[in-house]
């Protein structure tokens, strides 16, 4: 493939809309998230200053948990600028400093001993969205003043997006093959995983999953699906080969996540709801956009 | 290909490349560092990878512990937040610091459990640890395979 032919694919043309349904999904998803999870979000005001192990952007900026007050207000700002981001307002400005706050807060959250890598894709998506034209569309700026044309401006950063989701599961494969070897997927390694894990669930109190629980005492099961797992991790990439194969490989990836939820009882809500696969496909098709009267009904 | 009019325009090629560049640059990243090395939101997705070589499994609990000796878990929400792995941290934590963490846990989380009604039959918290095997445990053997090991033992003081 020549250079002019990947620029050709990356910079291919993609109408606005299309770009504006991805941040009308993300900054939806981004907002509900981050106001059901406010309580959370400013427990660690409470924890012990030992439990403090910065990562990310955190790392960079301290070396020591913040005041209260100083926990509390950026969780409230990402709320506002998550409203602003998804409703495209002054995107520009919103944009970037909704990314940045929502990096910010996500970052903090997992700087106390345990990440959690249900957050992680749904902030480098925002991240993209924040730094591109997706106000171009469907956004309360073109309302005020609708903007100059730009041509082949809004088809890259929905590849982008994709090629960030495809990126995410490929590492998680060879993070496996990298820990554990093909082992993972032809030994115990992943029915002493899950019976590990609800076994914690269960002896901390907290909600296992009662399935997982009685399918680990059926050892064949588990090498075939740590070897689907796999396979669909590695396999990602046969995605952005056309919207059948994303069709098919986003519906594995999905099967996956159900799997676990099923299993382990650990829930990702990003893929789940298909916010993860949403810029494999023309996101500005969905009906959700005529309902709300973003786009003309067909006649 | 003809060249477009604005190179830097917002949207335009150099944006394009320079964005794209850096952030496929920055999700890859983790296959620069050893194998496990984890952080936010650049990670390698570490969590399931290792496996587990056997279903032996060390648990650390904070049991609570009643008049008449029953005892139950301490549920995640009242050691840590809603989060059944921050919870464990928290535990592995303060058993890692030694006694003095382990004590101070231990009588934080007897605090908040006095306030709350739906465990006022609890007398005493105990932080233990219990090793057991997790396939028995499911097959019906809940029975810890080692003697309970307990890292701190604290009262629920009411007013």
């Amino acid at each position: 493939m020549t250079p002019a032919a990947i620029d050709a694919w990356y910079r291919s043309d993609a109408p606005p809309e299309r770009l504006a349904a991805l941040r009308l999904l993300v900054g939806g998803f981004a907002t509900v998230y981050l106001a059901a999870r406010v309580v959370h979000l400013i427990s660690f005001v409470d924890f012990a200053p030992r439990s403090f192990a910065p990562v990310g952007v955190v790392d960079l900026l301290l070396g020591a948990p913040l005041p209260a007050a100083l926990v509390v207000a950026p969780v409230l700002l990402a709320l506002l600028l998550a409203v602003a981001f998804t409703l495209g307002w002054r995107h520009r400005v919103t944009g970037p400093a909704f990314a940045a706050t929502l990096l910010w807060v996500l970052s903090y959250r997992n700087s106390w001993g345990m990440i959690f890598h249900t957050e992680n894709l749904m902030v480098v998506h925002v991240i993209v969205l924040g730094l591109t034209p997706a106000a171009d569309a469907w956004s309360l700026d073109v309302r005020r003043r609708p903007p100059p044309p730009r041509p082949r401006a809004h088809g890259w950063p929905v590849r982008l997006l994709a090629l960030v989701t495809v990126a995410t599961y490929v590492l998680a494969g060879l993070a496996k093959l990298r820990l554990s070897g093909l082992s993972w997927a032809t030994s115990d390694l992943l029915r002493n995983y899950i019976a590990y894990d609800n076994l914690r669930k269960l002896e901390l109190g907290d909600a296992h999953s009662p399935l997982g629980a009685a399918l680990v005492a059926h050892g064949w099961l588990f090498p075939p699906l740590a070897g689907a797992s796999l396979v669909v991790e590695l396999l990602a990439p046969a995605a952005l080969f056309g919207p059948r194969l994303a069709r098919w490989w986003s519906l594995a990836a999905w099967a996956f996540h159900a799997g676990v939820l099923a299993i382990m009882a650990i829930f990702f809500p990003y893929p789940l709801l298909g916010l993860a696969f949403a810029p494999l496909f023309a996101a500005e098709r969905l009906p959700l956009w005529r309902w709300l009267r973003l786009s003309p009904r067909p006649s | 290909m003809a060249p477009e009019p604005d190179r830097w325009r917002a949207g335009g090629p150099v944006h394009a490349w320079a964005l794209g560049g850096l952030v496929l640059a920055l999700v890859l990243s983790p296959l620069c560092r050893p194998p496990g090395a984890d952080s936010f939101p650049f990670s390698s997705y570490p969590m399931f990878a290792h496996g587990r070589p056997t279903a032996e499994t060390l648990v650390h609990h904070l049991l609570a512990v009643t008049a008449d000796g029953a005892r139950r878990p301490v549920p995640p929400r009242l050691v840590a937040n809603d989060e059944v792995l921050q919870a464990a941290e928290t535990l592995r934590k303060a058993i890692r610091g030694g006694k003095r963490p382990s004590a101070a846990l231990c009588r934080s989380v007897a605090a908040r459990l006095a306030d709350d009604p739906a465990w006022s039959d609890v007398v005493r918290l105990e932080l233990v640890s219990e090793r057991f095997d997790a396939i028995a445990y499911f097959a019906g053997d809940t029975a810890p395979i080692a003697a309970p090991r307990v890292r701190a033992r604290c009262k629920v003081k009411r007013p």
